[in-house]
């Protein structure tokens, strides 16, 4: 597979990057597993994890995932998660640490929307809100 | 009328009566369609009494102050100090109530909140209470507390914030007391009355911020706050904060000053905030839009059914007039004919002359809320009785007096482009008439996606992205590629073309009033055939131009 990639920032298709660069992309959580993606030579559209060509592993939505019962209300009320907010004018500002508790409950209240992005130790960038599997 | 006439005269005031270069030119347009519009409605409303025109110059007073545009984070900081909240409301306007939900939303989690309102009454409290207690169906509560013959507007408006109050678990007191007759004595005798019974809310309750929904002319400092001061004390007023929404005299001096687009919040004192959500027309168009749904209503009895067999022809042919004057193309509006989804009359030629193929998408679009224009039959459809489906309208009818359209586009994805196209031209009109509207953007999309399964969604997001990569690969390498997705949803097609059309409908007016595209060359635009085979050269030599035109706007979310 010829490695020439586009992805889209607010449906503007932006590249060509290589292989290496996208990937780097997905590394810093600039391109979520959902977003999608363009290869030239396939020339099509599709979410990043349906490629083949990117590992879970790579993207921070996938990293640092609590996957044992036990772990998991255990790590519930860690205040490990920083929230990034945006603010008037493109400006932003960073929130927390918060729990994945109080992230939940801010969820359910609307304080807090699924396209926000969240960050803890361990994840090589930022990723939305949605993509993480705790709140699926 | 005497009002409009004041009414024109501040305006006038406020504008000058320079030699008219084009920036007055569009205010003087935009203030006509205003005072039409209002006018229109005190034309329903009947003659105000001199009663009724002190206690409305009591609240325009209010607007002549001192103002500066200031940004949300000032209003939730000042919200903070506040003990008690009054949000204006105009009871016709549904973005109104939107705002409110907007900014009940912000009240941070660990505040107390007592939502008191005027759309219901003192007495029915124990009604409204097993209401929000499910001991009460919505229309169980809705027939007992009379909420047709009493309130009247409609309750599809003020739902969602009941909702809001069931979910975060809110008290919500009824403010308004029941009067037979509604003048000017009685507005007052109400002032008297909420005022009251804010004050009891706050001395009961006073770890309670206490958020009132009101009328606007009632904000007005002498008639509720000052009654509130009457029990609390005068001091209590620094605990007030009052937010009025859409001033129309705060609305022409931003357009003076070429602020109105970027404009959502004016602060007139340390307490005291106006929210800029719509232009005054709107406003106005919505009531008046309101006021004759109640009266034919009156008309026909109380059967519901009936609201679908209004005539909107008028309210679509004003918008027509407006918008071709405004870009100087020839629409005459005695072609026009617009129907409603309950319409015999327009089934009936609908299914004489479209076949099955057309018919099932014609249906979709119903089913989807859509407005459309039927060229062979010069029949427009309206979906909603709205501003921006009327005005979305206005424009269709006059791209297709104009490009000489014969065919309706039903047959994607031969058709896409013209789609995309007449999305486009269609929101660019619908803004000459509506600014504040926002395109949905790829954000919106995708807090639609996030929460729904449907796979339109995706298909139309892939679509919408080829069509893009396409673009992109004809405009940079003169290359031309066929598209590599095949929704298996016709209605893909329609999303997508939505999306695109309204992001180049934004750039496309953003261009216009900057003077950055002539009005020969926006002429020559809205004069192609969207059924003509050369169609698809012209487009992309038009999204050339387009293209290299600012788009700057915001997502729907971002609204205040």
């Amino acid at each position: 597979m010829k490695s020439v990639w586009y992805y889209n920032q607010n449906l503007k298709p932006q590249g060509p990057l290589s292989l290496v660069e996208i990937k780097g992309r997905i590394q810093k959580g600039e391109i979520g597993p959902f977003e999608l993606l363009y290869n030239e030579q396939e020339q099509q559209w599709r979410p990043a994890r349906e490629w083949g060509v990117f590992p879970e592993s790579l993207f921070p939505a996938g990293q640092v995932v609590s996957t044992v019962v036990e772990e998991l209300s255990q790590v519930e009320n860690l205040m490990e998660w920083v929230l990034l907010r945006k603010l008037e004018e493109g400006r932003v500002t960073q929130e927390g640490p918060y729990s994945l508790r109080q992230i939940r409950e801010g969820l359910q209240k609307k304080e807090i929307s699924l396209d926000q992005y969240i960050w803890k130790t361990g994840m090589t960038g930022w990723c939305r809100i949605q993509d993480r599997p705790e709140f699926m | 009328m005497l009002e409009i006439n004041q009414n024109y005269a501040k305006i006038k005031d406020v504008i000058g009566e320079n030699s008219l270069n084009d920036l007055q030119k569009w205010i003087r347009i935009r203030k006509d369609l205003y005072l039409q519009m209002e006018q229109q409605v005190r034309h329903r409303l009947g003659q105000d009494t001199p009663e009724l025109l002190r206690y409305n110059k009591v609240y325009a007073q209010e607007f002549q102050k001192k103002w500066a545009p200031v940004s949300k984070e000032v209003l939730w900081e000042q919200m903070r100090e506040a003990q008690v909240v009054l949000v204006g409301d105009f009871h016709a306007l549904h973005q109104s109530q939107k705002a409110q939900l907007r900014i009940l939303r912000h009240v941070p989690p660990e505040r107390k909140i007592i939502l008191a309102v005027e759309f219901f009454e003192a007495g029915d409290q124990d009604k409204i209470d097993a209401y929000l207690s499910g001991k009460l169906s919505e229309r169980e509560f809705l027939k007992v507390i009379q909420w047709q013959t009493r309130w009247g507007f409609p309750w599809e408006h003020y739902r969602s914030l009941l909702r809001w109050a069931q979910k975060r678990k809110v008290s919500v007191q009824g403010l308004n007391r029941n009067y037979k007759k509604r003048n000017a004595t009685t507005l007052r005798s109400r002032d008297a009355f909420a005022g009251k019974k804010i004050a009891d809310l706050v001395k009961k309750n006073p770890e309670y911020l206490v958020f009132v929904i009101y009328g606007d002319l009632h904000l007005a400092q002498p008639h509720i706050p000052a009654e509130i001061e009457k029990h609390l004390g005068s001091g209590f007023s620094r605990k007030i904060l009052r937010l009025f929404q859409n001033a129309e005299r705060i609305y022409f001096q931003l357009l003076q000053k070429e602020m109105e687009a970027t404009t959502d919040l004016v602060r007139l004192s340390r307490n005291t905030f106006c929210l800029m959500s719509v232009p005054p027309w709107v406003k106005w168009q919505n009531y008046l839009m309101y006021l004759e749904r109640t009266y034919d209503l009156g008309l026909v009895g109380d059967d519901e059914e009936d609201e679908d067999f209004l005539d909107y022809t008028d309210h679509v042919g004003r918008y027509v007039q407006i918008i071709a004057d405004e870009l100087k193309l020839a629409a005459p509006v005695d072609r026009l004919s617009v129907y409603t989804a309950q319409d015999a009359a327009f089934w009936a030629q609908v299914r004489e002359h479209y076949d099955l193929k057309a018919l099932r998408w014609i249906e979709i679009l119903i089913g989807e809320g859509v407005s459309f224009y039927l060229p062979e039959i010069a029949a427009a459809y309206l979906a909603r009785g709205t501003v921006n489906h009327a005005a979305s309208l206005a424009m269709q009818y006059i791209h297709a007096q104009v490009s000489g359209q014969k065919r309706f586009l039903s047959q994607p994805p031969q058709d896409f482009l013209g789609m995309i196209w007449l999305e486009g031209v269609t929101y660019f009109g619908s803004k000459i008439i509506n600014h504040k509207r926002k395109a949905d953007t790829l954000a919106d999309i995708k807090a639609v996606l996030s929460s729904s399964a449907s796979n339109a969604g995706r298909e139309s997001m892939q679509l919408a992205l080829a069509q893009k990569m396409h673009e992109l690969m004809m405009i940079t390498r003169g290359r031309s590629m066929a598209l590599s997705v095949k929704p298996r949803k016709k209605w893909s097609y329609l999303l997508a073309a939505r999306l695109l059309g309204g992001m180049l409908g934004e750039r496309l007016y953003a261009g216009y009033r900057k003077k950055l595209i002539s009005p020969r060359t926006l002429q020559l635009f809205l004069k192609r055939d969207v059924n003509h085979e050369s169609f698809k050269v012209a487009y992309y030599d038009m999204l050339e131009v387009v293209e290299s035109l600012p788009a700057p706007f915001l997502s729907k979310k971002e609204k205040l």
